[in-house]
This record gives C-alpha cells, sequence and structure tokens, in this order.
C-alpha cells in the first residue's frame, strides 16, 4: 500500500518537558487517519512538526514526496484585513495559476453556499463559517492530502455536522486523505479509517483502532463505531488523575 | 441617510462649540485689555490681510511645510527601517535602545541649541535636524510596538504554505502595521510641527516660526495672534484632510466588522 506519511519514533521536549514519546505512525493512500488524544498530549506539537514549523529533537518524518499536502489549523488564520477572495489568492498564488485558482475556489464556495460571502472580511463572518474558510483555503491548493488539528473545535453541533460531511464529501469525491488531530472519540470514530490514541504528558501511542465500516454509513449507533468509542473511553480512563485527599 | 446626516451636523455643532465659546470670551477679554496684551478677533483679522496681501504668508508656510516634510519623513524612513533591523536582530536591539531612550529624553532645546551651533541659521539644516531628533523616537517606538504586536500565526500559516518574504511583507507585515504607523504619524506629526516652529522661532530666519518670532520681538501681538490662527489652521487642515481620511481608508476592514 502506497504510503502518504510515515512518521518513525518522534521525541520532542520543550526544556525539561517532554512532550511526544517515540510516536510513530503511518497514512496510507485512501485514508483517513486520526490521531486521538486529550489536552497536553503532544497534539499540536505533533501537527507544527509536520508542518515544519518546529523541529523533533530525533525521529523521521517521512512525505510521499509525490503529494502536495494541505494544513487546516485549529483557529481559522485568516488575514482580518483581507477579504475571503483575497484570503484565498494569498495561498494560492504559490501553487496555481490565476485563473486555476480562481475556478477552484469559485467551485468550493459554490459548493459550500458560500459564493455570497466572497467579498466580505472574515470578522463579518460566524465562527462556523471561519472554520469552513479555513478548510476550504488548505483544499483551494488542491492538495492530495490534508492534515489538520482539532478543524471541528469550538463549532456548534450543526456546523459539526456540516464540516464533517464535508470532509467525507472532500476524501470520497475528490480523493483528498487525511490526517485528522482530535480530542474528539466520536469525531474520531465516524470519520476515520484508523485511529491512533495518545497518552498524555508524554504523548505515547498506547493503541491502533480499524474501523471497517462505511464511513458515510457509520452513526454513533453503528456497533463497530459505539466499541470503539467505548474502547477509547477505558483508556482514557486508565489516564485519569488521581486524587489523594487529606482529611 | 437622513439620520446619518443629523448626526453628522450634530457632532460637527458640537466640535465647533468649543471654538465658538473661546471665540467669545476672546472678543469679550479683548475690550478690556491694551491690543498689546490682548488684540480683539478684528485686529487679528486685519493682520492675517495684511500678513495675506504682503505675500509673506504662502512664502513662509511653504518653507515650513518643506521642512516639516524633509524632516519627517527622513524621520519616518530612518524610524521605520530601525524598528524593522532591531526587531530581527536582537543584540542591536540591546546596543541601540538606551540611545534612543537619550535621544527621546534630551529636551528639544538642548537638540536645538547643539543644532544652531553645528548648521547655522540660514538654511534648513537646523529646523530639519530638530524634527528629526524629536519625532525619531516616536516613530521607532510605535513601529518597533506593532512588529511586537504581529500576530505569529499568521506568520505560521505563511510559512506552511511557503509564501514569499516580500509577500509576507506586504500582506502581513504592512497590514499589521497600519494601525501603529498611523498612530506614529498622528502623534510625530504634532510633535513635528511643534519642534518646526520651534526651530524657526529661535534657530532660523525664515518659515512661520520666524514669521512669530519677528511679530514677538516687535510688539506686534495682532500680527502673532494672526500667525498662530494660521498655524493652527494649517495643522488641523493637514490631520483632518491628509492623515485622516488615508487612516480611515487603510483600516477599513476594521470598520467593516
Amino acid at each position: 500500500m502506497d504510503k502518504i506519511l510515515k512518521l518513525k519514533q518522534i521525541n520532542k521536549s520543550f526544556d525539561n518537558l517532554r512532550v511526544l514519546k517515540d510516536v510513530s505512525l503511518t497514512v496510507n493512500k485512501g485514508e483517513i487517519v486520526t490521531l486521538l488524544g486529550p489536552s497536553g498530549s503532544g497534539k499540536t506539537t505533533l501537527f507544527k512538526i509536520l508542518a515544519g514549523l518546529i523541529k523533533q529533537d530525533s525521529g523521521e518524518v517521512i512525505f510521499n514526496k509525490n503529494i502536495k499536502s494541505g494544513y487546516v489549523f485549529q483557529e481559522p488564520r485568516l488575514l482580518p484585513w483581507r477579504t475571503i477572495k483575497d484570503n484565498f489568492k494569498f495561498i494560492q498564488k504559490n501553487y496555481l495559476t490565476d485563473a486555476n485558482a480562481k475556478e477552484i475556489r469559485d467551485n468550493l464556495l459554490q459548493l459550500t453556499n458560500l459564493s455570497e460571502i466572497i467579498d466580505n472580511y472574515p470578522e463579518e463572518l460566524s465562527g462556523g463559517m471561519k472554520q469552513r474558510i479555513e478548510i476550504l483555503k488548505a483544499i483551494s491548493i488542491k492538495p492530495d492530502f490534508l492534515i489538520m488539528d482539532e478543524p471541528l473545535k469550538s463549532v456548534d453541533t450543526q456546523t459539526k455536522l456540516n464540516l464533517r460531511n464535508l470532509l467525507l464529501n472532500l476524501h470520497n469525491k475528490k480523493n483528498i486523505d487525511m490526517f485528522v488531530i482530535t480530542h474528539d472519540p466520536e469525531e474520531a470514530a465516524l470519520l476515520s479509517d484508523r485511529i491512533y490514541v495518545l497518552s498524555d504528558k508524554p504523548g505515547i501511542i498506547k493503541k491502533e483502532f480499524k474501523i471497517r465500516t462505511k464511513k458515510e454509513e457509520r452513526t454513533l449507533k453503528t456497533d463497530e463505531v459505539y466499541d470503539t468509542i467505548n474502547e477509547i473511553i477505558d483508556i482514557f480512563m486508565e489516564l485519569v488523575d488521581e486524587y489523594k485527599w487529606g482529611k | 441617510m437622513k439620520s446619518f446626516i443629523i448626526k453628522k451636523a450634530k457632532k460637527i455643532l458640537l466640535s465647533t462649540t468649543g471654538f465658538l465659546v473661546v471665540f467669545l470670551i476672546w472678543s469679550y477679554y479683548s475690550q478690556q485689555f491694551n491690543p498689546l496684551i490682548l488684540p480683539s478677533p478684528i485686529d487679528t483679522f486685519d493682520s492675517f490681510i495684511d500678513i495675506y496681501k504682503s505675500g509673506d504668508l504662502f512664502v513662509n508656510i511653504l518653507i515650513t511645510v518643506k521642512r516639516t516634510i524633509i524632516g519627517y519623513g527622513l524621520a519616518f524612513g530612518v524610524g521605520f527601517i530601525l524598528a524593522l533591523i532591531l526587531n530581527k536582530y536582537r543584540i542591536l536591539y540591546t546596543v541601540f535602545r538606551p540611545i534612543i531612550t537619550v535621544i527621546q529624553t534630551t529636551p528639544p532645546v538642548i537638540w536645538l541649541a547643539l543644532a544652531v551651533i553645528w548648521f547655522g541659521i540660514a538654511d534648513d539644516l537646523t529646523p530639519i535636524f530638530l524634527i528629526f531628533v524629536v519625532t525619531l523616537p516616536i516613530i521607532f517606538v510605535n513601529i518597533f510596538e506593532g512588529l511586537q504586536n504581529i500576530d505569529n500565526k499568521l506568520i505560521e500559516m505563511a510559512r506552511v504554505y511557503n509564501i514569499k518574504k516580500d509577500q509576507v511583507f506586504y500582506d502581513i507585515y504592512i497590514p499589521s502595521l497600519v494601525p501603529y504607523i498611523f498612530s506614529a504619524l498622528s502623534i510625530g506629526l504634532a510633535f513635528a510641527w511643534k519642534s518646526t516652529i520651534f526651530a524657526e522661532f529661535l534657530g532660523s530666519n525664515s518659515g512661520v516660526g520666524f514669521a512669530l518670532s519677528m511679530a514677538n520681538s516687535n510688539l506686534n501681538t495682532d500680527k502673532l495672534f494672526a500667525w498662530a490662527i494660521i498655524l493652527i489652521i494649517l495643522m488641523l487642515l493637514v490631520e483632518y484632510l491628509i492623515v485622516k481620511p488615508i487612516q480611515s481608508k487603510a483600516t477599513r476592514w476594521k470598520n467593516n466588522g
């Protein structure tokens, strides 16, 4: 199976605080893979390593050389002084011709019923809309692979459902593979082919899950989804802090 | 639209009320004192006509404006570049920051005294030097603060997408700095005008400041008042007809939120 991404024994510390310990994982072509972990497990640190924003202390990050990656940040990173159209242009410039870039962004905004906000400034949009634009922006460079840091965090339930639907559509219709970082077991179980569960302080991969049910047929009541979520919660229960109260 | 016009008219009326009150007090007290101490608005207006007819008005204004633009333009350019360099190389910041603080805290009169010794009073150098030295720290401090407050998350986003450095400068640095640039422009400009007039008053033989100095020496208080009012109007025109409209255009994305 073609590998899109391979991480080998990634370690990272900040001063004396060890954040990631021997993290190894792979993403294959045609997959959505999730890295699931509680707060403080080094998820965002790993995202930054993958994005090339910081360097690991040891270990290897190997990307398939023939793929183009798009990145979705936890919170929308839009230039407040540029319209939505110009925010797209800002990152498309490096990857596409003007005509091609226009066609892609118009198409994406039309598909997601956001065409009318193309000339608006980010401040004029709701949080959910901005997060959708953040995802569309990453897609607007025609990537083969999306790396996302908590893309559905801090949005309401309806927006979350819309965004999840959007991601699944992109995966199925546009063949975009994904590596999703999240803290939410439900999100992971509904979206992924495989899930890596990370413990906290330092982040170590505790277990890998495979879910075979077709993604578009999954609900929270699907046996495999239900069982996976419960197993993940069991792992997290083991990590719950023990408090020793005095008398 | 109608309510907008009414609101605007109310604002203009309120902001001119203060001037009207001062004008009425001035008119009243000018009747009580010798014109040498407090000339009346009518005497002042007559002096203004005299200045206009003599041809001094535009000659002096042009000289003062030219000096302000050169001195302030130089300070802006040097302050901006200095802030960029010192923001990038922290060791240079540690070396130069105390020097900038010294320049900032030294009273302008000391710089003026030195400038008169170094450059004399015959040409533009003394006022230009004073404007430069007084406004440079203001520009530097504002731009440097702006650079410190640039949203690192946007820089990270640009790095992830391999955006070229010149594009990052144009699309992230400059727009982030706009509020700081205008704050520096607005505060610095007031200091620039004051410095020009101060330098011309004490260390020059031309310009509005020199005209003020002549009126003062010859005890032409009405002329002194006329020049002072001309100067105030000039400063207000530059602030409200040039600086504010550009600022509002450059930050229109903020007003749309």
